[in-house]
């Protein structure tokens, strides 16, 4: 969990992420009057059908404040009914979601679409802004629309638009801008009332890596100031290097809730063996069906990679194996499998 | 005014603003939406700011032209239209079916004027043309009946003129008549006079009066007493002679005889001589008085006779007179009837001339045309556009209302940012009103182009000007109504517009601008005349062309307010109950994969 951070830590870290120190200043006064942030965000046995086809069902998690939370799972796990359901655009058929306020009162978050509005930004994958108004008209009309008073909206869109790193667009058409520019207006847009909780859907999808490493960079900078951050991705590494904490949503069950961290120690005793044979992979592969001592097997390219608990003796058996048929290896690596292999194991039937 | 409230204008005003923004940025839309009404009305504007009609082409055959039929086709030639002659009936009415000319007239052969069977000008129309053809019937009719007019008026000159000269003959004659009146009148009297006098003339004529008869008596004794005179003359003379014989011889015989009895006897023989010389004389005289009086016997005979013959005459003279007083009564009775007959022809001349005279109307044109239906235009006309300008109006409301409207709740609805604005926690009636907001602005400037071009045409619409804004924002209400029901009634854009269309067209075709709603039937005519752009068209007629006062609207200007509220009601049920339906479109969309 991020800790909420005070007005000195928020600065430095708007800082740290390349905020320009005026602009840091203007937004930690705008944010200084701000309600306090709520406590967290509790879903309690969530279901959800769609013409008798269960889509969630008993989804249980918290999210903390100020938390980066990340949602992975394979199409068709729910993720998106999730954050329909998270934003209020659908009602779970049972269970509920509270917001659980700094005085220790839960609110229905279904009860309180309004407050849930307010206290809840949200972009998703495809951009929702007027691709025929500028930058900074998009930005200005959505802040009046949050009924941003009209001496502060254009200062809020020029801090909003240097904060998402669209200085010098402001006057351009959004439907001008490149992909990645327009996920950042949207962000800013989803930003304009200084939401509490912003929920991201695919925030990277269709962005080449190093915008998709900009706006990391921006969503950090985001949930570095307080804000409650729920990121749901496919990019399971992104969530591995940034979420504090990630949900596995598989089948519409949570599989798991955890950080990195947990999701490591929960799966220390698994390792991952990478074979890369000097010719091709078939050899390999015809000798492999006879070793059973890993639990996984996965082909990336020439690679072969294996996954076992017992490192040593499968390393052994490979060698020897191999020696035997007279494969010759171009390289043999042992490591720690990343956090998608865990994943892909909890999604795994 | 409250936060809350505050909050929500400034929210209309941006959305307004946004809407507009974007209806601008989208630049066919802008076109279409916006610049299509003002084309329309600077389109309409140039081709109905006149009074004539152009390029109609006329198709004229006749199996034998003549002056007359020459001179109806100069005629139409003289005014604009392009005639064209064709060798057969045939040929001509094909024409019009293959759009070569818009009608056909045909002359019957040796078309003359006021022959029956051969007076008859036919004009062959192509109804399917329907808003062409009353105007090329109404002109072909206005163009040859000006010519039979004209025609008309030479005929009745002639009998104008003969009636005329009737006239000044009747009135010349009639001193004649009064003098003929007159002088029947002195001939009557003068007759009566002659009657009488003829009457009073006796011819009565008695023979006895003569006393003829006497008169032989009287011839007959004075013969008597001139022969007994003559008797006794000659008696006397013999006596005498007798005497003086006797004397004589006594004479002799006496002594006296001597010289004294000689002187004697000479004397008595002297006398004696003498005697007999008078006795001679007497028998003269006797013969002579035989002599005349057989001669006075025969005058006295011829004087009977005369007498009697005069007798005859004057019996006759009697009769004749009779037969003429006869007459005379005759031909005073027939004078009295004459005169009778002349008064009558006196007083017929005098009704005539009073008859004559009594025609107030002696110009030909007006006896021709007794009525002069001159249509005049219950305003100044300058041009056709002040026939059409109402119903410009009104199809431009409503055209750009209907494509407006759907267009901007397209644009909101199909946006990317739908999704978004759900989001905010602006009220949804804030979404509704900017939509309707935006389009009665945009609206606004487009009849205020309209008013600008209008005021140059009527300058009542100045005068009007309170009543005109008003039928024209409750105008722009009732389209704005129906456009954004078609605009949340409808899922895509393009659905919409087509909508939009066919719902205009509708409203177009069962409105008065193509088929009037007076040759509907009364149920549907009924239902027509609630038609908005009907109402519209009424209403803009009333203010901006006849300059009518607010208070003179009356009942129109309530339906078409009640027309107005009922349409954005009935928006806002469809926009509530469809709204769900373009959420999950709208999150289908940023949702997708």
């Amino acid at each position: 969990m991020v800790p909420a951070l005070d007005s000195a830590s928020l600065k430095a870290t708007l800082l740290n992420a390349g905020w320009p120190d005026s602009l840091v200043s203007e937004y930690n006064e705008l944010i200084e009057n701000e309600p306090k942030l709520p406590a967290s965000i509790i879903l309690t046995g969530i279901t959800k059908s769609f013409e008798g086809k269960s889509v969630l069902n008993g989804v249980n998690f918290t999210i903390a404040p100020g938390e980066l939370f990340g949602i992975i799972g394979l199409s068709g796990a729910g993720k998106t009914t999730l954050l329909n359901i998270l934003v209020g655009f659908l009602q779970p058929d049972a269970g509920t979601i509270f917001l659980r306020l700094p005085n220790g009162q839960d609110v229905e978050l279904e009860k309180k679409l309004e407050l849930v509005k307010r206290m809840v930004g949200f972009s998703a994958q495809h951009p929702s802004f007027y691709p025929k108004l500028t930058v900074r008209e998009n930005i200005e009309h959505f802040s009046a629309l949050y009924q941003v008073p009209l001496e502060q909206r254009r200062e809020l869109s020029t801090m909003l638009i240097r904060g998402v790193g669209l200085d010098g667009s402001e006057n351009v058409l959004a439907q001008n801008l490149s992909g990645g520019m327009q996920k950042r207006l949207d962000i800013a847009c989803a930003m304009v009332h200084r939401p509490k909780i912003l929920i991201l859907d695919e925030p990277t999808a269709d962005l080449d890596p190093l915008i998709r490493a900009q706006l990391w960079k921006l969503i950090r900078a985001i949930n570095s100031q307080g804000t409650t951050i729920i990121v749901a991705s496919h990019f399971i590494g992104e969530l591995e290097r940034n979420c504090s904490k990630i949900a596995v949503l598989n089948h519409g069950i949570i599989a798991d809730v955890d950080s990195v961290d947990g999701y490591r120690k929960k799966n220390g005793n698994l390792y991952e063996i990478t074979l890369e044979p000097s010719g091709s992979r078939n050899e390999l592969l015809e000798i492999l069906k006879s070793h059973k001592n890993y639990e996984r097997l996965v082909q990336r390219g020439n690679k072969v990679v294996l996954y076992t608990s017992s490192p040593k003796k499968a390393l052994s058996e490979l060698v020897a194996l191999s020696s035997d048929a007279g494969i010759k290896m171009k390289s043999v690596k042992l490591d720690k499998p990343s956090l998608a292999e865990l994943v892909h194991n909890l999604m795994s039937p | 005014m409250n936060a809350s409230v505050s909050a929500f204008m400034a929210n209309l005003l941006i959305m307004v603003q946004k809407n507009i923004k974007l209806l601008l940025r989208a630049k066919s839309s802008a076109l279409i939406v916006i610049g299509g009404p003002l084309f329309i009305i600077l389109f309409a504007g140039i081709a109905f700011d006149h009074t004539n009609i152009y390029a109609v082409s006329i198709g004229a055959f006749s199996p034998s032209y003549n002056d007359l039929s020459n001179s109806f086709l100069e005629r139409l030639s003289e005014k604009n239209f392009k005639v064209v002659r064709y060798p057969d009936a045939e040929s001509c009415r094909d024409a019009i079916k293959k759009g070569e000319i818009n009608t056909c007239a045909v002359f019957s052969k040796d078309f003359a004027l006021a022959k029956e069977g051969a007076n008859e000008l036919s004009f062959f129309v192509d109804y399917s043309q329907i808003n062409l053809v009353w105007t090329i019937v109404n002109t072909m009719t206005e163009r040859v009946t000006a010519r039979s007019i004209e025609l008309s008026e030479n005929l009745t000159s002639i009998v104008l003129n003969a009636l005329d000269y009737s006239r000044l003959a009747v009135t010349e004659s009639r001193p004649d008549v009064i003098t003929l009146t007159t002088e029947n009148d002195e001939i009557g009297r003068r007759v009566v006079n002659i009657q009488s006098e003829l009457s009073e003339i006796e011819l009565g004529l008695d023979p006895n009066e003569f006393a003829v008869s006497n008169l032989s008596k009287k011839k007959a004794s004075v013969k008597h007493w001139i022969d007994n005179s003559l008797g006794i003359a000659k008696e006397s003379l013999d006596e005498s002679v007798s005497f003086i014989d006797a004397t004589d011889e006594l004479v002799q015989g006496s002594a006296a005889g001597g010289t004294i009895g000689q002187e004697l006897l000479s004397k008595f023989i002297e006398s004696v001589d003498e005697i007999n010389a008078l006795k001679g004389r007497l028998d003269d005289t006797e013969l002579l008085v035989n002599q005349e009086f057989g001669e006075l016997q025969i005058i006295i005979d011829t004087i009977i006779g005369k007498i009697t013959q005069t007798k005859a005459i004057v019996d006759h003279a009697n009769s004749v007179k009779e037969f003429s007083v006869d007459e005379l009564d005759s031909i005073n009775k027939l004078l009295d009837k004459s005169l009778v007959n002349i008064l009558d022809v006196q007083k017929t001349l005098n009704s005539v001339e009073k008859t004559i005279s009594s025609i107030e109307v002696k110009d030909a044109s007006s006896i021709v045309q007794p009525i002069i239906t001159t249509i005049k235009p219950v305003v100044a006309e300058k041009s056709y556009l002040n026939y059409i300008f109402p119903t410009i109006v009104s199809l431009i409301l409503m055209f750009t209302a209907l494509l407006l409207a759907p267009t901007l709740i397209m644009l909101e609805k199909n946006s990317p940012a739908y999704f978004r604005n759900y989001m905010t926690p602006a009220k949804k009636i804030t979404f509704f009103l900017s939509i309707f907001l935006t389009c009665i602005i945009l609206l606004s400037v487009q009849v205020l182009i309209i008013l600008g071009i209008a005021g140059v045409f009527f300058s009542e619409v100045l005068v009007s000007l309170p009543s005109i804004v008003l039928v024209m924002f409750l105008g722009m209400t009732l389209f704005t109504g129906i456009g954004m029901i078609v605009g949340y009634g409808f899922t895509s854009e393009e659905t919409a517009i087509l909508g939009s269309i066919s719902l205009g067209s509708v409203l177009l075709f069962l409105s008065d601008i193509i088929i009037p709603v007076e040759s509907m039937p009364h149920w549907l005519g009924s239902i027509v005349s609630l038609n908005p752009v009907i109402l519209v068209g009424e209403l803009v007629r009333k203010t901006a062309v006849f300059g009518l006062p607010f208070s003179a609207l009356g009942i129109d200007l309530l339906t078409l307010a009640f027309s107005g509220v009922v349409a954005i009601a009935f928006a806002l049920v469809v926009y509530y109950g469809t709204e769900p339906r373009f959420i999950q479109k709208a999150l289908s969309k940023v949702f997708k994969k």
